[in-house]
């Protein structure tokens, strides 16, 4: 399994077609939408086993909260 | 407060929109009819992760509608169920019953003295040639419901004994009414057309209050045979590049419209031509426009979901909730707001079946003043399930003069990107 940081980095890339996921970048300004939300979720589930939180993802929108909430995950 | 969302694929409005717009006092709860479930089941699995959310297995009697403050949809094809949820709550809304068919609107129209355009009805091929006759050549012929300008042609003059492809095209009973005689063009940018639409919120007590005025780029003309020609709506603009004293010409318009109609307690999408003669009334659309939204907040920051939001449980709008009461020096994650912008949908090649092109989001996010990516077509798929669009943008820019020369642009680079696609296609503008 994958780090959850590491699985979110790289399918954020992949997802929303973007060289480096930016802490202050926005899911919605890169054109995220739900489907888009669903895929992250799905395959960030598959590769690391952590689910990430979509209502986190819908409300902040950014990859710096999700980060923060992958990190939590495997903090102690 | 609790606001039930009817919700669809086709929303002009997506989850996530409405998750980081709606007001903090308001609990949404998301309902999709049994059969949109179905076909949508990755869409109603987010819904169900973020927000309460419920499938309807029969009709709308089988919806309880204890403590639901109010109910709307952002779906064209889920406005018939949304009304009949709300006519529950508070009894018929739109008064004028099938308000949202366009021969119906019409109708009232004239009634009210809003319009003297000749109009009918065809239910098939053999009354249309009859009903465009009567009507009056060069006529346009659209389907009775629904927007975005799917399914509108526009037909110079008789055509001999068989129209033809074009009628295969047609849903029946299809409404046809007279071309509006609409100026050739917006009144001070020759890159705009003549064709405005205005978001409107209507109170409980038929009280309106504008919310945007629109301008639009110019329809795409698609030249069929035998003087054929189907019609694409490809973008809105804001501002509206009028006049305040011109659009208020428009929004007087709106309200009549409005009221002929007997609208409350909901945000409307109308559609008008400015004329020689004054305005024109398109069609009043029960929902609020797609695309508008994301156009709005890259310049004035004006949050037209949650005015909808708010309309729809009686909340009252205020002016700083308006586009020209908002803050347009107000910065958003870092980027200053652009003084125009337009929503940008350039349409796919007519005959096109699926996307030969390989093109990606990246591609389109690097075009010059392009904002916003929200969908594009992509490699292999068919191109209905891009909408026949090549792509949705909102492009931005500090005046009119320099947003028509970026739209043009932006239009030859993708155009560009998906040139396998195009080969033998005709399109000329309007």
């Amino acid at each position: 399994m994958s780090d959850p940081i590491d699985a979110l980095h790289r399918n954020w890339c992949l997802l929303l077609e973007v060289d480096e996921a930016d802490p202050a970048q926005n899911f919605y300004d890169l054109g995220g939408d739900s489907l888009v939300a669903l895929d992250l979720f799905t395959r960030v589930a598959d590769e690391s086993g952590w689910e990430l939180p979509i209502e986190v993802l819908f409300v902040e929108g950014t990859f710096g909260a999700l980060a923060q909430h992958a990190f939590g995950s495997t903090d102690g | 407060m609790r606001l039930l969302v009817i919700h669809h694929p086709y929303a002009s409005v997506n989850l996530t929109e409405i998750r980081q717009r709606v007001p903090a006092d308001v609990n949404v709860h998301v309902l999709f009819r049994r059969d949109v479930a179905e076909t949508a089941p990755d869409l109603l699995r987010v819904s169900q992760m973020v927000f309460p959310t419920s499938v309807c297995e029969g009709d709308d009697s089988e919806v309880p509608l204890d403590g639901v403050d109010g109910v709307v949809t952002f779906a064209d094809p889920e406005i018939e169920f949304a009304d009949s949820l709300r006519r529950r709550l508070w009894g018929p809304e739109p008064l004028v019953p099938n308000a949202w068919s366009k021969a119906v609107q019409r109708r009232v129209f004239t009634e009210a003295g809003l319009t003297r355009l000749r109009h009918g009805v065809a239910h098939s091929p053999d009354q249309l040639s009859r009903v465009m006759r009567h009507v009056g050549y060069p006529v346009v012929v659209k389907p009775l419901r629904g927007a975005g300008g799917h399914g509108v042609f526009r037909i110079e003059s008789a055509v001999p004994n068989d129209p033809g492809s074009k009628q295969q095209c047609l849903e029946w009973p299809i409404h046809v009414e007279a071309a509006i005689p609409a100026l050739p063009a917006h009144p001070r940018h020759q890159w705009m057309s003549s064709m405005f639409s205005v978001e409107m919120s209507t109170d409980a007590d038929g009280v309106h209050t504008p919310i945007a005025v629109f301008g639009k780029v110019p329809v795409e003309t698609h030249a069929g045979g035998g003087g054929v020609d189907s019609l694409r709506v490809c973008g809105d603009v804001w501002p509206s590049g009028l006049a305040p004293e011109e659009e208020s010409v428009l929004v007087h318009a709106t309200a009549n419209a409005l009221t002929s109609l007997g609208i409350t307690r909901r945000v409307t999408h109308t559609e008008l031509f400015l004329t020689g003669d004054g305005v024109e009334v398109v069609e009043v659309n029960g929902r609020m426009g797609g695309f508008l939204a994301r156009v709005l907040r890259a310049t004035t920051g004006a949050d037209l979901v949650a005015v909808t939001i708010r309309t729809a449980l009686g909340i009252s709008i205020a002016a700083s909730d308006t586009a020209s009461g908002s803050d347009r020096s107000v910065e958003t994650n870092g980027c200053e707001r652009r003084r125009t912008a337009a929503g940008f949908f350039p349409s796919a090649p007519l005959r096109a079946q699926r996307v030969r092109s390989s093109v990606s989001r990246r591609q389109l996010r690097e075009l010059p003043d392009v904002v916003l990516v929200e969908a594009h077509a992509k490699h292999g798929s068919p191109w209905s399930a891009a909408d026949h669009r090549m792509a949705n943008l909102v492009v931005a820019a500090d005046n009119h003069q320099r947003l028509g020369a970026v739209l043009s642009s932006t239009k030859d680079a993708i155009r560009s990107l998906y040139q396998p696609d195009f080969a033998g296609e005709r399109t000329s503008h309007e």
